[in-house]
């Protein structure tokens, strides 16, 4: 009887897995197989879509009539702006991703590591902020960084990513794993501040410290919001802002998607194993 | 263990960049935001709360709030499930369930906008969704243009969010030592049993960060309802970050910020409380 049981529990289960992962999977493979066809087979069959009127339901179209590259074509050739806004986003998301990982480093440590007046108060005030919808700090900020003249300059967008409260929060996490006695013993042998957090503290949370630069590019890759308001400038935007235009152009949409998807997920499959690490970090404390 | 004041300076001197950049981009903006959310037209004392009169008696902001404490309160248990369940399944380190959480984490790292255009041929009014159900002789039903807005934009939270939960469960549940299950065993405890008293009360302190993470995300699926119907979607998924969106748009700070304060006080209270009992338990 119980053999049988575990061989029916576990079929069961692996069919669930299987559907489920078919479906996790299903819209990233449509975007990738649909930036195959060309835009007249894409109105065809899916202009509903874009806001055409017409567009067959019902019918489902999945392997591309004719296997074109057109869409990347038009996009990587054509429109010089693609390529540009690649390299604008790259550089404002690398920025972002380091700079936040250091001051959460330094940060996280301070809070991990010392005790100092308004600490608790501080923190717990940064946890809520970090819980707002990003609407609450756009027009203040704005203000400020009007104030500080940076509004038209890329620090406007990468400053205020740069001190944001997830870096300082997810470190803080990290380093509160690291055993005292390790500090302890760092002092005993007479090594200042700098050399423990250097030395000791720091390599002990290199899966933390490398899945907090994955996480923060990748937030960064994909904000909008902040560069529209903040640059105001057409020419300065990222990619994440002109993604949001271009899905109603149907020749180039699932191409322009294909393609910002690429260099995101090649950080991941290279940082993967840190990355849930990282995470599992923050969570054994 | 208490520290010296040498030591706190420091601690102090190590944060002050933080500390600096995080007053200046996160708590000097919220005070602003403060300010702009009280009435100052005639200084006295007993107008000083209209705006928060207007906002709070306003049928729109309500509806925002409502749909947006609705989500979270019908969202955060689904998908916490869904992570918790997930977890247990792939637990064991293999070839096939090394897959299996890659497939899961990807739409966490996929940006929304990539592939929203999918969810849009399923979903919009000649979709693939009601295509099918024409297909087996029902009714076709307006998926964005009515309640059942709010089914599809809790589908597009779970699929994007389910990743990283049922990462942070992975590591809570390989941080329970195998031993409490052999001596659970030994004892003649059943699975079920072994569950309930050995690996839910040690993954207390993993539920409450992914409760907390997954909340947060429900704050932000925003973005995605924003792709998917603009700045006027359905009323079943008009949130409070639309309510903030569209005052933002219209330059309407006060209603902004006077919505801004009420999330405040809202999100601190649930925290208060949180700490509260987990004070309680120690």
């Amino acid at each position: 009887m119980r053999p049988r049981k575990n061989r029916l529990g576990r079929a069961l289960v692996t069919v669930f897995l299987v559907i489920a992962c078919a479906a996790t999977l299903m819209p990233i493979m449509v975007t990738a197989i649909n930036s195959f066809m060309s835009k007249g087979e894409v109105l065809k069959y899916f202009g509903y879509a874009f806001g055409e009127r017409f567009g067959a339901s019902a019918v489902v179209h999945i392997i591309p009539e004719q296997f074109m590259l057109n869409g990347y074509y038009q996009i990587l050739f054509r429109q010089p702006d693609y390529l540009y806004k690649f390299w604008i986003s790259i550089m404002i998301a690398a920025a972002i991703a380091v700079g936040q990982t250091v001051i959460g480093c330094f940060g996280g440590y301070a809070f991990a590591k010392f005790r100092f007046p308004l600490q608790r108060a501080f923190f717990t005030l940064i946890i809520i902020l970090m819980m707002m919808p990003l609407q609450v700090t756009l027009v203040p900020n704005y203000i400020v960084l009007a104030r500080l003249e940076l509004i038209g300059s890329y620090w406007a967008v990468i400053l205020p990513g740069v001190f944001s409260a997830f870096g300082v929060f997810l470190m803080r996490q990290v380093m509160i794993t690291v055993p005292d006695e390790l500090v302890q013993a760092g002092k005993i042998d007479g090594a200042r501040a700098f050399t423990i957090f250097a030395r000791i503290v720091l390599p002990s949370c290199k899966a933390g410290v490398a899945s907090l630069l994955i996480l923060s590019f990748v937030d960064a890759w994909n904000m909008v919001e902040q560069p529209l308001v903040f640059l105001q400038n057409n020419y300065k935007y990222p990619l994440s802002v002109f993604l949001m235009d271009i899905n109603s152009n149907p020749g180039v949409a699932f191409a322009c998607g294909v393609l910002s998807i690429l260099p995101v997920l090649l950080m991941f499959l290279m940082f993967e194993d840190n990355l849930i690490k990282g995470i599992e970090y923050s969570v054994i404390k | 263990m208490k520290l010296s004041t040498k030591e706190s300076l420091t601690g102090v001197l190590f944060g002050l960049p933080a500390f600096v950049g995080l007053l200046t981009f996160l708590v000097v903006p919220f005070v602003v935001s403060f300010s702009q959310s009280i009435n100052t037209t005639n200084l006295d004392t007993t107008t000083w709360y209209k705006h928060y009169e207007d906002v709070l008696s306003s049928q729109t902001f309500q509806l925002a709030i409502t749909n947006t404490i609705r989500f979270v309160l019908v969202g955060v248990p689904l998908i916490v499930g869904l992570q918790l369940l997930l977890a247990m399944l792939l637990r064991r380190e293999t070839p096939k369930t090394s897959f299996a959480r890659f497939v899961f984490i990807l739409p966490l790292v996929v940006p929304i906008a990539s592939v929203i255009l999918v969810f849009m041929m399923i979903f919009l009014d000649q979709g693939y969704a009601n295509g099918f159900l024409q297909m087996m002789k029902l009714e076709p039903v307006s998926w964005l243009g009515s309640e059942a807005a709010f089914y599809v934009l809790l589908l597009l939270y779970v699929w994007k969010n389910c990743g990283y939960g049922m990462v942070l469960f992975i590591a809570g549940l390989s941080a329970i030592s195998p031993e409490y299950y052999e001596a659970g065993r030994m004892d003649g405890a059943s699975e079920r049993q072994l569950f309930f008293w050995i690996t839910l009360p040690l993954l207390v302190p993993t539920f409450g960060f992914v409760i907390f993470v997954a909340v947060i995300n429900a704050f932000k699926i925003f973005r995605e309802a924003f792709l998917l119907s603009g700045d006027y979607p359905d009323r079943s998924i008009y949130m409070i970050q639309h309510f903030m969106n569209n005052n933002f748009r219209n330059l309407n700070y006060q209603r902004l910020s006077v919505s801004a304060m009420v999330v405040f006080v809202i999100v601190l209270v649930c925290m208060l409380l949180v700490f509260r009992s987990r004070r309680a338990d120690v």
